[in-house]
């Protein structure tokens, strides 16, 4: 591992940093403790001589003789070379921030990533406030479209919406935001050039395009379990206010949050149905005292400093809206179909509704029902998967 | 000495005569078949001799050799031991062959010289064409279906000899079909409480012949709604009956009593049923498979998503056509299969659905279940409706639901409107004639082309949900295609959510 300055503006200090992270088995916690009293030129030069550098305290387990040997050889390997790693992170497109950039976001933290990787407009760390919107991969139509509505609010107000890129919660927060036209920062668990899910890539294209995207694994990283635990604390640390949407009784939106409860962050809960299992887990941060999310304003109401409100004023709080006026392309059946319209959405509103519960509340006949459901269907207010009714189609 | 009898084989569902030879001459006593007989057929030869010896008659002790007629073509099965038997007997004198002239004999000879029945009866009476056609007792209903008259029956060799010979009484003439047996086993439509959308899903698949998925977690009532549609379908007219009792004669399922099968059959073969035995084929007979059985009824597949791709795939083209050609190297039959196909699936591995808490599968195994369902097969299904579990208070305390009985009024007013339009059911209504039998309001015509536009249906969607849409039309009594039964129609054709492997 040779010394000195890197061409392509990448500092030596940052190189070796990422060469660091590129080890085997170096993960957050013995990279942080290796860093904590060296810098990381200073690491790899012990390690590459088979010993750890001075450390003041006896650090993670499992470092032991063999694995520093594992290091050593690995750091022989050609791939760890400086203009190799220069050369791997331009093709990829990734930039790398290190402790004392301009942009490093993480200025205060007590427990910084060694390296930030980014892909997009890395100037977007350098605007205001931001807000993560958090939840399970299990969530609810309803809560989903929450997170959307919540995500594109934001974004429109100009507060960037951080989230962690999974299906679920956190792809519809980010789906919000860009489809605002606004400002996604996705946090993930992987290389930057490993899309996690596949499911997601469009999204993830999407994030890069129009937004930022970032990391602490190197390229080419694969989606381990244990790096998303670590990932959660990055989208707390990034973040003036953590909201949490949905979460089961156990989750990692509930590490986010307890992460950013530790970096003394304000944390929100939205309020879910007592009968949906999905908001246990946000539920129960309510009754351990976080305030509602009920709507943006709650969520703006505690960010320390303002952001630019949009022309306009301040969005205001609506609940989805009944869009009761009728639509004027019908005349046949005008009695029944207007008094089964508004009932259909009302129920659709407030949740995933299966066509037998219409025709139970109604009294209508099935046929009548399906008809009516499809003329709301073709006027985009519900979608039918089905037998069953959701509110509005669910963000892509 | 030689002697001919006129006897059959099936094919598929295709009865071929079969001319049996027998030649007994001096030489050393042998016994040679010819006239490639399988292996049951060949194992005739101790059949038939202890047999003829068990009824008191003499085997011949001299060189028999016997030769199936046409001899390309494969005989399998026992059917031919009654007259082979016969031949014997004949040409070593011990009957008159003058009196086996207008017979046609067909039988399994069992060692005590008793008659065995065999299956295909209907099929191989078609096909011999001589004024008599003895059969064993058992069974004999079926070939009088076909030949009235002209059947007698005989529960052993030598009774039949002794008829033959005059020594005996005559045979027994076997008369034409009873009265159509009543409806057993099928339970009734108003044991289904509190399920609206699938009750009335089950009365349009009815009505109109349309192919029905039900999607829904286990315990839903899928498997009950299936068994009770077939109650809904009216009595088959009498080209349908004739020709699925040939199918079910020729595949060895026991016909009802009097002979004829005039009840819609139910076929409900189960997942781990193999390719042939769905379709059709085999090494030997060319054996009709579940949807030739199911020919004019209902072929109903619960746990769609246990059945092999292979299997839902060779469903396509019989879906498409109402028929299967099975082919072999030397061999081809065409089979009928108008079937009207029910299935039944959970929405994913677990049961649950995507329903948040309850479903135990991973987002990957819930989309490869989704993925086994070929486009293409999903396609077919005009209606696909979600089952949802029935309300407990709906269960115990609902009202009285619809009885089999009024609903299948309904069912049969669209049936007949169907037959007047020149089609068995709606379904099969040719699409090129949809304008005139299934003209739309002007608003219906709005509705359709924004769904074709915003990209919901395709062309071939379009011809289905028209004929969906009629027989909601004639349900509701109309004779024009209006906007609410286009509407509901294209709403019946929706897809669930589980079913596209996408998370709601």
């Amino acid at each position: 591992m040779t010394g000195g300055a890197a061409g392509g503006g990448l500092s030596a200090e940052a190189a070796a940093r990422v060469a660091l992270v590129k080890l085997k088995q170096m993960g957050p916690a013995r990279a942080s403790w290796l860093l904590a009293s060296n810098p990381a030129v200073a690491v790899l030069e012990a390690l590459a001589a088979g010993r750890l550098p001075a450390v003041s305290s006896p650090g993670p387990a499992g470092v032991n003789a063999d694995l520093i040997g594992a290091w050593a050889r690995q750091l022989r390997t050609p791939e760890l070379e400086l203009e190799r790693i220069a050369a791997d992170l331009e093709r990829h497109q990734v930039r790398v921030l290190v402790a004392g950039d301009r942009l490093w976001p993480f200025a205060l933290d007590p427990d910084p990533p060694a390296v930030l990787f980014c892909r997009g407009d890395a100037e977007l760390l350098a605007g205001g406030p931001r807000v993560a919107l958090v939840g399970t991969r299990r969530c609810t139509s309803v809560g989903r479209q929450v997170a959307h509505r919540f995500g594109s609010e934001l974004a429109g107000a100009g507060i960037p919406v951080v989230s962690g890129l999974a299906t679920g919660i956190d792809g519809a927060a980010h789906g919000g935001a860009l489809a605002a036209n606004g400002v996604a920062i996705g946090v993930v668990a992987t290389g930057l050039d490993v899309v996690y899910p596949r499911a997601n890539h469009k999204l993830w294209d999407q994030v890069i395009e129009m937004g930022l995207l970032v990391g602490e694994a190197p390229p080419g990283t694969r989606p381990d379990r244990w790096r998303f635990p670590a990932r959660n604390r990055l989208i707390a640390a990034l973040s003036e206010v953590t909201v949490v949407v949905e979460s089961h009784a156990r989750g990692g939106a509930l590490l986010t949050a307890s992460e950013a409860a530790d970096r003394g962050r304000a944390v929100l809960a939205v309020p879910g149905a007592v009968t949906n299992p999905a908001a246990v887990g946000s539920n129960a941060l309510l009754a351990d005292g976080c305030p509602p999310a009920c709507t943006v304003a709650d969520i703006v109401d505690h960010l320390e400093s303002r952001p630019v409100p949009p022309p306009g004023g301040r969005a205001a709080a609506t609940p989805v809206d009944l869009r009761l006026v009728g639509s004027d392309t019908e005349t046949a059946g005008q009695g029944r179909s207007s008094r089964l319209r508004p009932l259909i959405l009302a129920e659709a509103a407030a949740g995933d509704v299966h066509v037998d519960a219409i025709v139970a509340a109604s009294g209508a006949s099935v046929p009548e029902v399906l008809a009516e459901v499809q003329r709301l269907v073709g006027e985009g207010l519900i979608r039918l998967d089905g037998s069953t009714i959701t509110s509005t189609p669910p963000p892509p | 000495m030689f002697a001919t009898v006129a006897s059959a084989v099936v094919e598929g569902v295709e009865g071929h005569p079969v001319s049996v030879e027998v030649h007994v001459s001096q030489g050393l006593p042998g016994y040679t078949l010819v006239g490639l007989p399988d292996a049951s057929c060949r194992e005739s030869r101790d059949r038939v001799r202890a047999a003829i010896l068990s009824s008191g008659l003499t085997w011949p002790n001299r060189r028999v050799t016997i030769n199936l007629a046409p001899s390309g073509l494969r005989k399998q099965g026992a059917s031919l031991d009654l007259p082979i038997a016969l031949g014997i007997l004949a040409a070593s004198d011990q009957i008159e062959l003058p009196r086996l002239e207008p017979m046609g004999a067909v039988g399994e000879l069992g060692l005590d010289g008793s008659l065995r029945p065999v299956s295909g009866l209907v099929c191989m009476a078609g096909a011999i064409d001589r004024p008599q056609l003895v059969v064993p007792a058992c069974g004999a209903a079926e070939a009088a279906i076909v030949r009235p008259g002209a059947v007698r029956s005989a529960s052993d060799l030598r009774q039949l000899v002794d008829a033959l010979r005059g020594e005996g009484p005559p045979l027994p003439v076997v008369g034409p079909p009873l009265a159509v047996e009543a409806l057993i086993g099928v339970g009734d439509l108003a044991d289904v409480r509190g399920q609206p959308m699938a009750r009335w899903a089950v009365e349009v698949a009815a009505a109109g012949g349309h192919h029905l998925l039900m999607v829904g977690p286990p315990g839903s009532g899928k498997t009950m709604l299936a068994s009770r549609l077939v109650g809904l379908l009216p009595t088959l007219c009498s080209d349908d009956a004739l020709t699925v009792t040939r199918v079910h004669s020729a595949a060895g399922i026991g016909l009802p009593p009097c002979g004829l099968v005039r009840r819609a059959p139910l076929r409900t073969p189960h997942h781990t049923a193999s390719l042939v035995a769905l379709i059709g084929g085999g090494t030997s007979a060319l054996r009709p498979g579940e949807i030739s059985c199911a020919h004019s009824g209902v072929l109903f597949l619960d746990e769609l998503g246990e059945f092999s791709a292979v299997a839902l795939d060779a469903l396509r083209q019989p879906l498409e056509e109402g028929l299967v050609r099975v082919t072999r190297a030397a061999r081809a039959a065409t089979l009928p299969a108008r079937f009207m196909l029910v299935a039944a699936m959970n929405p994913c591995p677990c049961g649950e659905g995507g329903a948040t808490g309850r479903c135990r599968c991973s987002e990957s195994s819930r989309a490869r279940y989704a993925r086994r369902l070929s486009g293409p097969l999903l396609d077919r299904f005009d209606l696909r409706i979600e089952v949802s579990p029935p309300a407990a208070h709906m269960l115990l305390d609902g009202p009285a639901e619809e009885s089999t009985a009024e609903v299948a009024a309904r069912v049969h007013r669209v049936r007949a409107a169907a037959r007047d339009r020149g089609v068995a059911c709606n379904a099969l209504l040719p699409p090129d004639t949809l304008d005139q039998t299934a003209p739309l309001s002007s608003e219906a015509r709005a509705i359709l082309r924004s769904a074709l536009a915003c990209g919901q249906l395709t062309g071939r969607g379009l011809t289905r949900v028209r004929t969906v849409a009629r027989t909601l039309a004639d349900l509701a009594g109309a004779d024009e295609v209006d906007a609410e039964a286009v509407s509901a129609a294209l709403a019946l054709r929706s897809l669930p959510a589980s079913v596209l492997g996408i998370d709601r």
